[in-house]
């Protein structure tokens, strides 16, 4: 999608990179303002603020911290998952995406001091010598979204590559991969796609890539040497489950199982808040057609015993294909980790955290 | 000072009374023929003085208050001609009328559509108007009130007398005409609010789900021989149609659920303990709720769950087979 406008903070104006992002993505206007309210203000005159905020990037200087734990969901299993954000917020509009309802700010804020991200990442390994870490930007934007033009991810892989103690994940929904061109292949970077099946993906990941485009995107890199991970999440009951086992055969038939480094598996899950906005924003969706109810957390998930069932069938077809494949569960609880997946989340999640050549356990063939 | 009102005794019979201005909807005169009966009209009309004579633009319901009361004039606080252009006439009439005693859905739907028509746009009605009164206020929220303004008369009266909310009045406005015919029993059965928001949203995600109408969804069978039943009064056919339609969103849970109470029936738990799965079965875990009183044989009572628990079933309330 185009980038219509960018909004430069005050605290920004000087800054080099932010000058560089604006010469490449060309925007139709490039508007001063004080802060992220502004934006705000702007965006608030269109029907529909949050789809002109895709379309808008606010290029600022952060205060506050970049990395941080993913918080996971209370009462739940956590993956032990850090979250890095140069970026927030994400053009791509799928309809379950919980940001509309998390995130306060209608635009992509991209924050263009990413120093001050490599320092604190420096001051973090100093603290943390010998711990074995996954990070990722794909929690609060699309890592590939904006690349090649905001050269975020290059920046970061080439930073990231030389951390012999972090696995570092870009997770996307897009299908550009132009920007690896060029870039040696390294076992800590890990290129991960979420997927779901075609028919889902149209209904309710507007201006996402195709799915087989993203596979072949994967494929492609997997070729090249890089190491790709893969997110059922959020898996959806509006298709059979015949059409995601259908989506696990394509998957092992063209991307070699020694390149994939984990698939995670999730179903559908959303805070309550999250429902009128899905209501106004995607009168087309039908998400809310599922059969919905509270967990332990307050979120709206597919009943566990339906969840448990489907979890069963497709991490059968993927051992199918891989019997050492590293499976994880987001956000389920433990006992339903050990009951599926035959392991302690313990060691699911310490080898999560290791490339594919340290791992004992889960290191395919 | 020459553009100030003055408070002036006038003709009704002189009195125009564009509906331009007006803002009220399905509001009822009883109380003000009451009030002036008693103590005469104690708050003055709005008037403003066009080329084509006096016009009125806030005070609807008094005027016809007054008339129904036999009364010829009346007191109003009337404008000179160039003081109050159309638009500043209807922001008072606004501001007076939803500062004072509030507008109903329909009536912010009438406001949205007059201000669409005096020229303001969206954004400016939405900051300007709603805003200020404290009404929904964003601009896609002015452009749903306006799309109110095409709902059948029926509906109109039920969302302002209901209190409907702007959410569900224009979930509804989006229904098909047919699927709003077919919701119409709601008004003859004078369902609430809620139940009127929980029908609604049922029907609306299942003709989503099974890709059908409500129109259809509401022709099954068991919902007709509801409707139809001589012998059910309305609140109690309101209420069976809520449970059959649960039955219908949620089918997978209705299934879980009469497992559990068969299963539950098998293991001859008593009835005085009720055992019910936590969190819509979210963890493998049960709450037990035991009724104990000084006449119930607690011993025995406890004998029955461990004697159940040692059984076959107990594993089953744990564990889903694939026939399940």
């Amino acid at each position: 999608m185009k980038i219509k406008r960018i909004f430069l903070a005050k605290n920004a104006v000087k800054n080099k990179r932010a000058g560089e992002i604006i010469k490449r993505f060309a925007p139709e206007k490039v508007r001063e303002v004080d802060d992220v309210l502004a934006t705000n203000e702007y965006l608030e005159k269109f029907p529909d603020p949050w789809a002109e905020g895709k379309q808008s990037i606010f290029l600022c200087k952060f205060p506050g911290q970049f990395l941080e734990p993913c918080p996971c969901t209370k009462e739940y299993l956590s993956c032990g998952y850090f979250n890095i954000s140069p970026v927030v917020g994400c053009p791509i509009d799928c309809s379950y995406c919980i940001l509309q309802g998390y995130l306060t700010a209608f635009p992509i804020q991209v924050y263009v001091n990413l120093e001050d991200l490599f320092s604190e990442m420096e001051n973090f390994l100093k603290k943390h010598p010998r711990s074995r870490f996954r990070l990722g930007t794909g929690e609060l934007a699309d890592s590939l979204a904006l690349e090649p033009k905001l050269g975020y991810a290059k920046t970061l892989i080439e930073y990231f590559r030389e951390k012999q103690n972090i696995v570092f994940e870009l997770k996307t929904k897009a299908d550009g991969i132009g920007l690896f061109k060029g870039l040696k292949a390294s076992e800590q970077i890990v290129i991960s796609w979420s997927v779901n099946p075609a028919e889902a993906a149209e209904l309710e990941e507007k201006f996402a890539a195709e799915v087989d485009s993203r596979l072949n995107s994967a494929a492609a890199l997997a070729n090249a040497g890089w190491t790709i991970g893969f997110h059922f999440d959020p898996i959806l009951d509006l298709v059979p489950e015949e059409k995601y086992l259908a989506l696990i055969d394509k998957i092992f038939e063209m991307v070699p199982a020694r390149r994939i480094a984990f698939i995670s598996l999730g179903m559908l899950r959303f805070p309550p808040s999250l429902k009128p906005v899905l209501k106004d924003r995607h009168p087309r969706s039908r998400i809310l057609c599922g059969e919905l109810f509270p967990g332990k957390d307050g979120k709206l998930r597919y009943l566990r015993p339906f969840r448990e069932k489907l979890y069963q069938v497709l991490i059968r077809r993927i051992r199918k294909h891989n019997d050492r494949a590293l499976i994880y569960l987001c956000m389920e609880p433990g006992w339903l980790w050990e009951k599926l997946l035959g392991d302690s989340p313990a060691l699911i999640k310490k080898e999560l955290a290791l490339p594919l050549s340290e791992r004992r356990r889960f290191r395919p063939e | 000072m020459k553009n100030n009102p003055a408070l002036e005794k006038i003709a009704l019979a002189h009195l125009s009374g564009p509906e331009t201005y007006r803002l009220s909807f399905n509001r009822a005169i009883g109380p003000l023929l009451k009030s002036i009966r008693e103590v005469g009209q104690t708050s003055p009309m709005l008037c403003r003085k066009t080329g084509k004579g006096l016009e009125l633009f806030s005070g609807y319901l008094r005027k016809e208050a007054l008339k129904e009361l036999g009364k010829k004039s009346a007191l109003a606080l009337v404008w000179p001609g160039s003081a109050l252009s159309a638009v500043t006439a209807f922001r008072v009439a606004f501001f007076e009328n939803a500062l004072t005693r509030g507008l109903n859905t329909i009536e912010q739907a009438m406001a949205a559509q007059k201000l669409k028509r005096l020229g303001v746009n969206s954004k400016e009605a939405a900051v300007s108007y709603f805003q200020k009164a404290g009404l929904p206020a964003s601009v896609a929220a002015i452009e749903a009130l306006s799309e109110l303004n095409d709902l059948e008369a029926g509906w109109k009266i039920f969302l302002a007398q209901k209190q409907v909310g702007l959410r569900y009045a224009s979930q509804l406005c989006r229904c098909s005409a047919s699927d709003r015919k077919a919701l119409e029993f709601l008004l003859s059965l004078g369902a609430t609010t809620s139940q009127f928001r929980e029908i609604l949203e049922m029907t609306d995600a299942m003709s989503k789900r099974d890709q059908t109408g409500i129109e259809e969804i509401l022709s099954g069978p068991e919902l007709v021989a509801v409707l139809r039943n001589k012998k059910l009064s309305a609140p109690e056919k309101l209420d069976l149609l809520v449970k059959s339609l649960k039955k219908m969103r949620h089918p997978n849970f209705h299934k879980l659920y009469s497992r559990h109470q068969e299963l539950v029936r098998e293991m001859k738990i008593p009835g005085e303990v009720k055992l019910e799965p936590s969190d819509y079965f979210e963890g493998p875990e049960y709450k037990m709720e035991i009724t104990l009183g000084k006449s119930l044989p607690a011993r025995e009572i406890f004998e029955k769950i461990l004697a159940a628990s040692r059984g076959k079933d107990w594993e089953k309330l744990f564990e889903f087979d694939d026939e399940d």
